[in-house]
C-alpha cells in the first residue's frame, strides 16, 4: 500500500467516524495511526454570568452539580489548579488583568472556596512565572485580592512551576497515546504529578497561534522553561532560566535539555501553527485535565494578551459565560461553539485562522510565505482519543449553546488586508 | 524667552523689544527672565541688548561654533559689561561633566516623558512591560555630582500635549531631583492669551505642580534610599550605554544611588547590597580593593570581564563567583545588553531584597529617599500612562507607623499601613499622574 493510499484509507476511516474535517487538520506523520474506535465524552455545564461581582460560588456549585458534583473528586484530595496568568505588563487598561486576559481572581477564590468546603486536603495554585517571581506576587501585581483568596481557602499553596520550584526532581509524565505528535513525555514541576485532581482554570479568549485559549491550551504553560525555554540548559535544566519557549516548543529550533524526553520526529514540520497544537495535545495526554473550568465572564479578542497586535479587551459583561466540564476536549468543544465557531473547523478557518505580520514575526524562517494557520487542537486531541470534539456527542447542561453564544469573530479588529 | 536666533537684525530687534518689555513687567512680579539663544548670531550682537534689557541670563541651546569656547565668549562679553547674568549651555548629558563651569546644569537630550506600547527594537512578548520614556535617570545621573547647582531638563513636548503631559514633565524632572524648563505649546500660549477656560485650567494645574515642587523643596534633598550602588564614570567614553544601563535599572524600580567613579570609596558603598561595576572597564587597584572588600563583607559586585578571566557557561551572559561572604557576577561582555542586565540585577538581588516593591504599577516609576534621621521615607510615584494607575500597592520593609499621601492637586491624605508577612503595605487607590507617599516612624 502506497503512502497516498494509506492516507486515503485513514481519511475514509475518519469520515466513517465523523472526523473528516479533523483529517484535513492532521498532518502526514499521523496518517498511519489507527484511529481510536471510540472517544470519551462527558457532560459540560454552561452558565451565563455577567459580572465577577455575582455570587460566583453559588453559580459554580450549581454547575458542578450539573456535571455530577465534585464531592468525591475533591474530598481528602490534593488538588492542583493550573491558572491562566499568561504575561503581564500593562494589560488592557482600565481593566485589571483578571478581567481580560488572565483568569479572574474572584472566580479563582470561588473555586478554592468550593474545593475547601468540599473537604480538599490541599489546594495548590500553579503557574509558570519568571523564575524568582512568586505566584503570589504575580497575582498581586495583576490586581487580584490576596485576602479574598486566602479567606476562600486559608491553607492555599502556590508554586511557580517554571523550574524545579520547591521540588527535588522533575516529574516525568508520559503521553498516554501510543502515537505522540511531538513529545512522548514531558519533565514537569513535581506539582503536576503530586496531585489527585488536576484542574485547568482557563480564560475563554483567542490565541495568536492556536486560534483559541481554553482549558487545554492553558496547560502549555505547565512546561518549565528551565527545560523548554530558549536558554534552557543543553544537558541539564537551567534553574535560572530567563527566556520563553519560542525556540524549543514553538519552532523546534533546538531540543529541550537532554535530561528530558526529546522529539519523536526531528524531520517534522517546524511551523508553530503545526507544532503548538500538537504539543498541547501531547501535554493533555501526559497530564490529563480532571476538571476544566473556563472563565468567559469578561475577556479579550484578537489574541491571548495585550502584546498581540490588534488584540483588545471586551467590555464588562462580555462574553458573560462560564463553562465547566470533566473532559477538557468536550469542554473546549462546547466553549468554541459558544464563541460562535464550528469546533470542527479546519486549520486556516476561524477560529483557527491566524495571521502574524511577516515583517515583525520570525515564524517565516520555518514557514516561508505559505498560508498561515493554526491546527485544530480539538480534532488533534480527539484523534488520539482524549475526548470527543463532536457537539452532538456532548451532553450540554445548564444554558443551551444557542441561548448563550457570543460572537467572538465579529468583535475582532478587522484582519489586515493580506489576511482577508 | 527667545532672545536671538541668528535672524536678520530687524527681526531680532523686534523680538528683543518684546522680550525687554516682558522682562520689565516680569521683574516687577519677582520673575527672573532668561533669554534663549540659538546658533546663528555672534555674542557682540545679542549680549549688549540682553544686558540693556536686564535679562537674568542667557541659555545657549543648540550646537554653537567652537562649543565651549563660544560659551566662554558669551560669559566674557557679559562680564565686560559688568553683568551678573548667568550663561547656561543647554547640552547633551554626554557633554556634562563635574568640571563644567556653569551655575546651572541643563540637559538638552531629555525626552518627553510618557508611555509607549511598542518601542523600536523592543519585541512585544507576554512578559514585556510597557516602554516608559523617562528622565528620572538623567536627572539623577547629573544630580549625583552637581552639588548645589540646579539641574534643568529642556525637553519639548508634542504640539498637541495634554495638560497631564505638562504635569508629567514637571514631576518627571522633580522625581530625579531636577526641574523642567516649562515650555508651553503655541496652542496653549494662544489659549492663555485668549483666556480660554481649558487653557486657564491647564495653566492652573501646571502652576500647582510647580508650586508643589517649590513648597516641598526640602524633600528633594533627601538622600536616595538604595540597595544598589550604580558607579558611573562621567569621563568614560561609553556614556550612552552607561546611561542606558542606569535608565533601565531605574525602570526596574531598583532602589539605587548613583556614585560618581571619582567618589568611589568604602563609605560610598555603605548600606548597599550590590554595586554596579560595569562602568569600571579597567578597575584601578584602589577600585578593585574597595569592591573586593565590599564583596568580602557580603555584598554583590556586578563586573565586566576584566574582573577575572573565567569560563562563562554557554547560553549564559555571566557567571557568579563566590568571594568571602559575597559574590561577584562576572559578565562575558564589557557592555552587556542593557535590557538583560537590568533584569539580571533584579534576579541577582532578589525581589524580596529590594526594600521597597511596587505592585499593579506597570506604568509607574518611583524614587525613594530618606531624611537624615532615617525616620522619614519618601516614595515618589509617577504614572507615565495617560490613564490613571489604580490600586498601586507599595510594599516596604521598615517599622513605619504612619503614612500620608500627597499630590499637587489635592489635600494630603492619611493612608492605611497594613502588615503583611512582616512587611508593610500601602494601597494608593488612584494615581492619575504624580504623588508622594511619606512614611514616618
Amino acid at each position: 500500500m502506497s503512502e497516498q493510499q494509506m492516507e486515503m484509507t485513514r481519511r475514509q476511516l475518519l469520515v466513517g467516524m465523523g472526523l473528516a474535517a479533523g483529517a484535513i487538520a492532521l498532518g502526514r506523520s499521523e496518517c498511519t495511526w489507527a484511529a481510536p474506535s471510540s472517544v470519551p465524552t462527558a457532560p459540560v455545564s454552561v452558565a451565563k454570568c455577567r459580572s465577577y461581582d455575582e455570587d460566583l460560588a453559588a453559580k459554580l456549585k450549581t454547575m458542578f452539580d450539573q456535571i455530577g458534583g465534585i464531592g468525591k473528586l475533591v474530598q481528602g484530595k490534593t488538588i492542583a489548579i493550573k491558572l491562566n496568568l499568561t504575561g503581564g505588563g500593562r494589560g488592557f487598561p482600565p481593566y485589571p488583568h483578571g478581567d481580560t486576559f488572565w483568569v479572574n481572581g474572584k472566580l479563582t477564590a470561588a473555586v478554592c472556596h468550593l474545593f475547601n468546603q468540599a473537604g480538599a486536603k490541599r489546594i495548590r495554585l500553579l503557574e509558570s512565572n519568571s523564575v524568582g517571581l512568586k505566584v503570589e506576587d504575580k497575582i498581586l501585581d495583576g490586581g487580584w485580592d490576596m485576602k479574598l483568596l486566602k479567606n476562600a481557602a486559608p491553607d492555599l499553596e502556590f508554586e511557580n512551576t517554571n523550574n524545579l520550584g520547591s521540588g527535588k526532581r522533575y516529574a516525568r509524565l508520559r503521553a498516554k497515546s501510543a502515537h505522540p505528535y511531538i513529545y512522548p513525555a514531558f519533565d514537569l514541576n513535581h506539582s503536576y504529578e503530586d496531585c489527585d485532581l488536576f484542574v485547568s482554570l482557563a480564560k475563554m479568549k483567542h490565541h495568536e497561534e492556536c486560534g483559541v485559549t481554553l482549558s487545554m491550551k492553558n496547560v502549555f504553560g505547565a512546561t518549565p522553561c528551565s527545560i523548554y525555554g530558549d536558554d534552557a540548559g543543553v544537558d541539564e535544566p537551567n534553574e535560572g532560566v530567563r527566556r520563553g519557549r519560542a525556540e524549543v516548543l514553538h519552532f523546534g529550533r533546538r531540543q529541550p535539555s537532554k535530561s528530558a524526553p526529546q522529539e519523536v520526529d526531528l524531520t517534522s514540520d517546524r511551523y508553530e501553527g503545526h507544532r503548538v497544537p500538537r504539543i498541547v495535545t501531547d501535554l493533555i495526554g501526559a497530564r490529563p485535565i480532571d476538571l476544566a473550568i473556563i472563565d468567559g465572564i469578561q475577556s479579550c479578542v484578537g489574541g491571548e494578551g495585550p502584546w498581540v497586535p490588534r488584540s483588545k479587551a471586551l467590555p464588562p459583561g462580555q462574553p458573560g459565560l462560564l463553562v465547566v466540564g470533566l473532559n477538557p476536549v468536550c469542554t473546549d468543544t462546547v466553549a468554541v461553539a459558544l464563541m460562535g465557531y464550528d469546533p470542527r473547523a479546519e486549520a486556516g478557518k476561524p477560529p483557527f485562522k491566524v495571521w502574524k505580520d511577516k515583517k515583525q514575526g520570525d515564524y517565516q524562517r520555518e514557514h516561508g510565505d505559505l498560508p498561515q494557520f493554526g491546527d485544530n487542537t480539538l480534532l488533534l486531541a480527539e484523534a488520539v482519543g482524549l475526548g470527543s470534539a463532536e457537539l452532538k456527542q456532548i451532553d450540554v447542561r445548564g444554558v443551551p449553546i444557542k441561548d448563550a453564544g457570543f460572537d467572538f469573530e465579529s468583535r475582532r479588529a478587522p484582519w489586515p488586508a493580506e489576511a482577508r | 524667552m527667545t532672545w536671538s536666533a541668528g535672524g536678520d537684525s530687524e527681526t531680532e530687534q523686534q523680538q528683543q523689544r518684546h522680550v525687554k518689555a516682558y522682562a520689565w513687567e516680569a521683574r516687577t512680579r519677582g520673575i527672573a527672565v532668561l533669554g534663549l539663544v540659538h546658533p546663528g548670531g555672534v555674542p557682540s550682537s545679542f549680549v549688549g541688548p540682553a544686558v540693556e534689557a536686564g535679562l537674568d541670563g542667557l541659555v545657549l541651546e543648540g550646537e554653537f561654533p567652537g562649543g565651549e569656547r563660544f560659551v566662554s565668549e558669551v560669559r566674557r562679553a557679559l562680564q565686560s559689561k559688568n553683568s551678573a547674568a548667568v550663561v547656561v549651555p543647554l547640552i547633551a548629558r554626554e557633554k556634562h561633566a563635574p568640571s563644567l563651569d556653569t551655575p546651572i546644569l541643563a540637559a538638552a537630550d531629555a525626552v518627553a516623558p510618557g508611555l509607549r506600547e511598542f518601542a523600536r527594537g523592543v519585541e512585544a512578548t507576554p512578559s514585556s512591560e510597557p516602554w516608559i520614556d523617562s528622565n528620572i535617570w538623567l536627572a539623577r545621573s547629573i544630580c549625583s555630582w552637581s552639588g548645589i547647582r540646579p539641574v534643568w531638563l529642556g525637553e519639548h513636548l508634542a504640539t498637541n500635549a495634554a495638560p497631564a503631559d505638562y504635569l508629567r514633565a514637571i514631576a518627571d524632572a522633580a522625581v530625579g531631583g531636577g526641574r523642567w524648563v516649562v515650555a508651553l505649546s503655541d496652542e496653549l500660549h494662544h489659549g492663555l492669551r485668549q483666556k480660554q477656560p481649558e487653557a486657564t485650567a491647564a495653566w492652573r494645574r501646571i502652576a500647582a505642580y510647580l508650586k508643589f515642587q517649590q513648597e516641598h523643596a526640602d524633600w528633594y534633598e533627601y538622600a536616595p534610599f538604595a540597595v544598589y550602588g550604580f558607579i558611573q564614570d562621567s569621563s568614560g567614553k561609553d556614556r550612552a550605554i552607561s546611561g542606558e544601563n542606569l535608565n533601565l535599572a531605574c525602570r526596574q524600580r531598583i532602589p539605587l544611588r548613583v556614585i560618581e567613579r571619582a567618589q568611589l570609596s568604602a563609605a560610598a558603598l555603605e548600606g548597599l547590597r550590590a554595586v554596579h561595576g560595569i562602568d569600571l572597564i579597567q578597575p584601578t587597584e584602589q577600585e578593585r580593593k574597595i569592591l573586593s572588600a565590599f564583596v568580602e563583607n557580603g555584598g554583590l559586585a556586578v563586573a565586566g570581564p576584566s574582573w577575572k578571566q573565567m569560563e562563562i557557561p554557554k547560553n549564559q551572559d555571566f557567571a557568579v563567583l563566590p568571594a568571602g561572604r559575597g559574590r561577584v557576577a562576572v559578565y562575558r561582555d564589557e557592555w552587556p545588553e542593557p535590557g538583560s542586565l537590568a533584569k539580571d540585577l533584579v534576579d541577582l538581588l532578589g525581589r524580596d531584597n529590594l526594600g521597597v516593591r511596587f505592585f499593579r504599577a506597570a506604568s509607574v516609576l518611583s524614587h525613594i529617599s530618606i531624611d537624615k534621621t532615617g525616620n522619614r521615607m519618601l516614595v515618589q510615584l509617577l504614572n507615565y500612562a495617560s490613564y490613571s494607575a489604580d490600586s498601586v500597592l507599595v510594599r516596604v520593609v521598615g517599622d513605619f507607623r504612619t503614612a500620608r499621601f500627597y499630590t499637587p492637586e489635592s489635600a494630603p491624605e492619611e493612608v492605611a499601613l497594613e502588615k503583611s508577612d512582616g512587611r508593610l503595605e500601602v494601597n494608593i487607590p488612584r494615581l492619575p499622574v504624580y504623588g508622594v507617599l511619606l512614611l514616618e516612624k
